[in-house]
């Protein structure tokens, strides 16, 4: 299955990245590139929305890992919403990225999202 | 009164400690005609108080529904021993320890395989050995070829106030727990 991904911005430095489709070895580039454009804009926060990625392969979970190191670089976040059950289970037993944060709705994401700036602007 | 044994968590227990320092992505070759696999490896490491410590590998590949793949992984990482290691590594070499991951939990498509290998001095030398003898002792053992290593950076240069508070108030913190171990 093709890769598309979709970008929205959800405010001030906040980038929310929709992956619809298998991100593999024949199609994580297409997410790679995305990202890549993102980072540029130096965000402070990724949100990757993965309710339609369907399949993850290990240079998918690269992409992951290779984000994440570009935002700890710069003290940006990442954080997931809908990780399909099979992906949690290999972030779990990994532990491969260690602050992830994983929403399990928009609500609870908007939440979160609304501490994080009430913190910043203390 | 006895608790049961709860190996899942005992495992998670003792990972919490460890902290990730690098990936690599890496392409094995699985059959002569040159059809090959990519995959990727965590590293992490531990340091004991005495100076020596351990790195983790863990090898993870996307094997889909594809036994024989992971049949060919098994055979290939059977062959990375104490044995085949030890004159690789030189005299820093403790020993080596598998973890079999699938007595845990088995995570349908996915084959990873975790190897601990210890060093008698481990500090501030992870690169090294890293980069110079393990990734290399194991090109020779394996029919892998390792892209260069990613390593991770340490930690935020600024911390963002209040952190720790800010997931206790929303509740994920234990949900942090439960998937990784450590809320940090």
């Amino acid at each position: 299955m093709p890769l598309k991904v979709k970008s929205t911005t959800r405010g001030p430095g906040v980038i929310i990245v929709s992956p619809i489709g298998s991100i593999d070895a024949h199609t994580y580039s297409v997410l790679d590139e995305k990202i890549d454009e993102i980072l540029k804009q130096q965000p402070d926060i990724i949100i990757f929305d993965m309710e339609f990625a369907d399949y993850i392969s290990s240079t998918g979970i690269r992409v992951l890992l290779k984000t994440k190191k570009a935002l700890k670089e710069t003290d940006g976040r990442m954080v997931f919403m809908n990780l399909q059950p099979q992906i949690q289970k290999v972030f779990d037993i990994l532990k491969a990225i260690p602050t992830l944060k994983v929403f399990a709705s928009i609500e609870e994401l908007d939440n979160y999202l609304d501490v994080m700036q009430k913190a910043a602007q203390k | 009164m006895t608790e049961e044994f709860d190996p899942r968590k005992s495992y998670l227990a003792v990972k919490a400690n460890e902290k990730m320092i690098a990936y690599v992505g890496f392409a094995v070759q699985l059959e002569a005609d040159g059809n090959s696999k990519e995959g990727i490896v965590k590293i992490s490491s531990l340091h004991r108080p005495y100076g020596g410590g351990y790195l983790t590998l863990t090898f993870i590949v996307d094997k889909g529904r594809d036994d024989i793949l992971k049949m060919q992984l098994e055979k290939l990482c059977d062959t990375i021993t104490e044995g085949s290691l030890r004159p690789h590594l030189g005299k820093d070499f403790e020993k080596m320890v598998k973890v079999d991951l699938n007595m845990l939990e088995e995570i349908k498509g996915w084959y990873i395989e975790e190897i601990n290998v210890y060093f008698r001095t481990i500090a501030e030398r992870e690169k090294v050995l890293v980069e110079e003898k393990l990734l290399p002792a194991l090109e020779c053992i394996l029919p892998c070829k390792f892209e260069p290593v990613e390593w991770w950076p340490k930690g935020r240069k600024t911390e963002l106030s209040g952190d720790a508070q800010i997931e206790e108030q929303i509740s994920l913190k234990g949900l942090f727990k439960k998937w990784f171990g450590s809320g940090s």
